[in-house]
């Protein structure tokens, strides 16, 4: 396994965390839509 | 070894992107955020993008980082509603599957992609020459990809007006954001008047190295924008109206050079972004140094926010 490997690994991994953080927590970005 | 220094720089922004995830504070959250991106910068220069490594550092880390920490203290007065607010576990059970599966299906991406794969650098390297430049990625940016190039540019600028259109109408034409104060003694003041002599020196060069090294317009603006913000964040300068017809002619005259070259090129060379061989270098340049101040502004602005005071306070 080579460095783009593992970094699009993480990459990938980096994009589910991201998912699972905006459904949990989708808050900060309602009060930000809606404060506007 | 290196290898497994990129493990360990991998596992590290996992950790941090979970703290991120799960930090109690927005604030902590927000300081998660800006240290993935430092880290992700690191990563682009293990791989060899440079050029990606600057413009994460700046715009990834620093500017993104600046709207995300003033958005988390717009939002420090619901944080406590928030908390409350947080979803049930069959919720967030289904959402870490759905998120488990979406992440597995992008790593599958990664194992499927060939060894070797189709790259245009060849082409680059054989035509570089006939841009006059030196730095491959100025010369994709500028030569032969010029339009994505001016589109992103004329894109900010519809962008920042979408951030003005959100102006109270009272206020329209008047000066962006809350018009900051801070203790001429304190530190914030010290630091606006240490670094931004440095910083503009550094973003001038970060700018004028662009066309043979790394770096290049967008890199320089941001750091440029970023030291007008320190200063106006402490009290030291304030943000022009937007109703100042300098101001939106500088916003403009960027992209405008670059049509205005463009179309040149459809005359003289027989497309648009077309460059005569011997012009090819200067022109370049041109358009670099007209879109220097747009971008520089732009950033800027889109970071102050919309006008919320009249012009004259």
């Amino acid at each position: 396994m080579n460095s783009p490997t593992i970094f699009g690994l993480c990459a990938a991994l980096l994009v589910g965390i991201g998912l699972f953080g905006l459904i949990v927590n989708p808050q900060p970005l309602r009060k930000i839509l809606h404060s506007i | 070894m290196i290898l497994l220094l990129n493990a360990g720089v991998g596992v590290l922004i996992l950790s941090l992107a979970i703290f991120t995830i799960l930090a109690r504070e927005l604030f902590a959250a927000a300081i998660g955020f800006i240290t993935c991106g430092l880290l992700l910068t690191l990563i682009w220069v293990q791989l060899q993008g440079f050029d990606v490594a600057l413009i994460e550092g700046a715009v990834g880390g620093g500017l993104t980082g600046a709207l995300v920490i003033g958005s988390a203290a717009r939002l420090e007065m619901v944080e406590a509603t928030a908390r409350v607010e947080r979803l049930g576990a069959p919720v967030q059970v289904a959402a870490a599957l759905l998120a488990a599966v979406v992440a597995a299906g992008l790593a599958a991406c990664v194992f499927a992609l060939p060894e070797s794969p189709s790259t245009l650098a060849p082409e680059v390297t054989a035509n570089i020459d006939r841009t006059g430049v030196a730095n491959p990625i100025t010369a994709v940016l500028l030569a032969f990809r010029a339009m994505d190039t001016l589109l992103e540019a004329i894109v900010l600028v519809f962008a920042l007006i979408g951030v003005w259109s959100l102006a109270p109408d009272r206020v329209w034409g008047g000066r962006p954001g809350p018009g900051w104060y801070s203790d001429p003694d304190g530190i914030l003041a010290y630091a606006a008047r240490i670094l931004p002599p440095v910083g503009i020196i550094v973003g001038i060069y970060i700018f004028w190295v662009g066309a043979d090294h790394p770096g290049g317009k967008f890199q320089g603006a941001t750091i440029l924008a970023a030291m007008w913000l320190l200063a106006a964040r402490a009290g030291l300068t304030d943000a022009p109206p937007i109703s100042r017809t300098l101001l939106r002619m500088t916003l403009v005259g960027g992209p405008l050079v670059f049509i205005a070259i463009g179309l040149a090129g459809a005359a003289i060379a027989g497309a648009f972004l077309a460059y005569p061989d011997s012009y090819a270098k200067p022109l370049i340049l041109a358009i670099e140094w007209a879109l220097m101040p747009s971008l520089t502004l732009t950033l800027a602005l889109l970071l102050v926010g919309p006008p919320q005071r009249p012009a004259t306070q």
